[in-house]
């Protein structure tokens, strides 16, 4: 009994937490413009993180070593810093569009200005990280964040044509507004917020800080592969709300605001309140993460003492790393950059550093003498090359699309 | 860059019409829709911006790039209103059914018309 409470609290912690500020505005926007005709692409990257989630997970649980410990041993220290590097560098926008989020939906609830709660929501990551336990700070996180299923019950609600929104979503093609090279960029700005590398990061070093074992593996694959798929669906519901009513109304998402206007035309204020809590603890939840995740990349490559299970003392240079993170992060809000901006284009960098990360796993995955008899089986690898292509098509794009298309404008 | 001002401004006048209909129909609370004419005035600000900052090459460009300005300050005073009902409604207790109110959904939807004709001639300039 208690493992199955054990497996249902899993699964419902990965839905909830799944959506971040990146899932948000990318489906929003993507919704708002193309309707459901590039849904298809949420599929394409679910399946991506899931297997992405299992192979780092194994690896975690198999060799007790989190994805960094793995890149640097496999690639050196030379290529596994510029590695570091871009991951550091995507983590960290990533931070700044979470933290930026979190204080855009309390600007939301109260109507004060966001840039008045970017300190308190920074400081609000920091001392959770502090003081809160990973398990707590996990599972509080993500089942808040199942709030976010309004998204879901508001689709309904709206009554769509759903034939339409079907004839969209299975025979996808560029709407007469916009053109090819906007579609693909957008397409590549889905993958990246689907698959982006600080969640792989914060998965494997977790199974490390939760001290998986072998026996484990079943746990966690349940979780990810009934977790991962229905907190897609959530992204698909956002995108269908915007696709339902912002897109008729010819309006094209560009902030947190118009995201949740469909969830109150279809639910009224006690719809709008939930999807309030679930982006509150979206974004919260996954500013921990990322924070997290910036401290885990370092610690582990340098070889610094890490992980929330050791007292701040025993792991200082891991924490100090994520204080300033969050610092970098406050005064760059601080400058009154639009965080939905960051939000778009951390997406897109996510796309493009992701084989960076992907790639080593894949290796170590592959290898029987690290992996013994977990290593990938022969299904599971044909798929994860087949994502590797995918992914270095998505990564080689990304800056050309970026380029020709003005970031999608 | 005057098609893509239409589009910008389209959507912010059309998020406003939708924000304060759903205030009209009691299914947002004020902090909501407040924060959604204060981002949608602050897109218009820029839409008008970007426009004002370029160079119309011909007479015809220049003649367009005016009706565009004008049909976006138009639009801003619009949006002015409805921020001045939100704020009047939040700090009176007013209803939507005040004079106030009905002229500020009047004037946005008079402004969605101009910006949605403006971008059927125009295109998207995608």
């Amino acid at each position: 009994m208690k493992r199955l409470l054990g497996v249902a609290l899993g699964i419902l912690t990965a839905i909830g937490g799944f959506v971040d500020i990146g899932d948000l505005v990318t489906n929003a926007v993507v919704g708002s413009r193309f309707g459901m005709s590039l849904i298809w692409v949420v599929g394409v990257g679910v399946v991506g993180i899931c297997l992405f989630a299992d192979m780092s997970g194994r690896v975690a649980a198999v060799s007790g070593r989190a994805t960094f410990e793995v890149i640097r041993e496999r690639l050196g220290p030379r290529a596994g810093l510029a590695n570091l590097g871009a991951s550091f560098f995507i983590n960290l926008m990533t931070v700044t569009a979470e933290v930026g989020g979190i204080a855009l939906a309390l600007q939301l609830v109260t109507s004060i200005h966001y840039l008045l709660w970017i300190p308190l929501a920074a400081f609000a990551v920091w001392l959770v990280i502090w003081r809160v336990r990973f398990k707590i700070m996990e599972n509080v996180a993500g089942l808040l964040g199942l709030c976010l299923v309004v998204f879901g019950v508001a689709l309904f609600l709206l009554q769509p044509d759903w034939g339409q929104l079907a004839g969209q979503a299975l025979s996808p093609a560029v709407p007469q507004t916009e053109n090819a090279a906007v579609y693909w960029f957008y397409a590549v700005g889905l993958f990246g917020a689907a698959m982006t590398p600080y969640e792989v990061f914060f998965f494997s070093s977790g199974a490390v800080e939760e001290g998986w074992k072998r026996k484990d593996l079943i746990q966690s694959r349940i979780n990810v592969l009934a977790g991962f798929p229905l907190g897609g669906l959530l992204s698909v519901a956002i995108a269908g709300c915007a696709a339902v009513v912002l897109m008729p109304a010819g309006v094209e998402v560009t902030s947190l605001s118009q995201i949740v206007l469909p969830v109150a035309d279809a639910g009224g204020k006690l719809a709008l309140a939930f999807a309030l809590v679930g982006i509150l603890a979206a974004t919260f939840g996954a500013a921990l993460e990322t924070t997290l995740s910036s401290g885990y990349t370092l610690a582990q490559f340098f070889g610094w003492s890490w992980g929330k299970f050791r007292s701040p003392g025993r792991a200082a240079r891991f924490h100090l790393s994520m204080i300033v993170c969050l610092l970098v992060a406050l005064g760059v809000l601080a400058t009154g950059a639009d965080p939905i901006l960051i939000t778009e284009y951390s997406v897109v960098f996510s796309a493009v550093a992701l084989p960076l990360t992907y790639l080593p796993i894949l290796i170590v995955a592959n290898d029987p003498q690290y992996m013994g008899s977990d290593v990938n089986s022969r299904g599971i690898n044909v798929a994860a090359n087949v994502y590797l292509l995918i992914i270095l098509a998505a990564s080689l794009g990304a800056i050309p699309l970026m380029i020709v298309t003005g970031a999608g404008a | 860059m005057a098609a893509t001002a239409v589009n910008q401004g389209s959507s912010a006048v059309g998020t406003s019409v939708l924000a304060l209909d759903l205030l009209a129909r009691e299914r947002a609370g004020t902090p909501a829709v407040g924060t959604s004419l204060e981002d949608m005035a602050g897109e218009l600000e820029d839409a008008r911006k970007g426009l004002l900052d370029s160079v119309p090459a011909t007479a015809a460009e220049r003649g367009l790039h005016r009706e565009v300005i004008s049909a976006l300050v138009r639009a801003e005073a619009a949006l002015g209103l409805a921020r001045q009902a939100l704020a009047a409604k939040d700090s009176r207790g007013d209803t939507a059914d005040t004079p106030g109110f009905r002229a500020a959904q009047t004037a946005l939807a008079a402004s969605a018309k101009e910006l949605k004709g403006l971008r059927q001639r125009l295109g998207t300039g995608r």
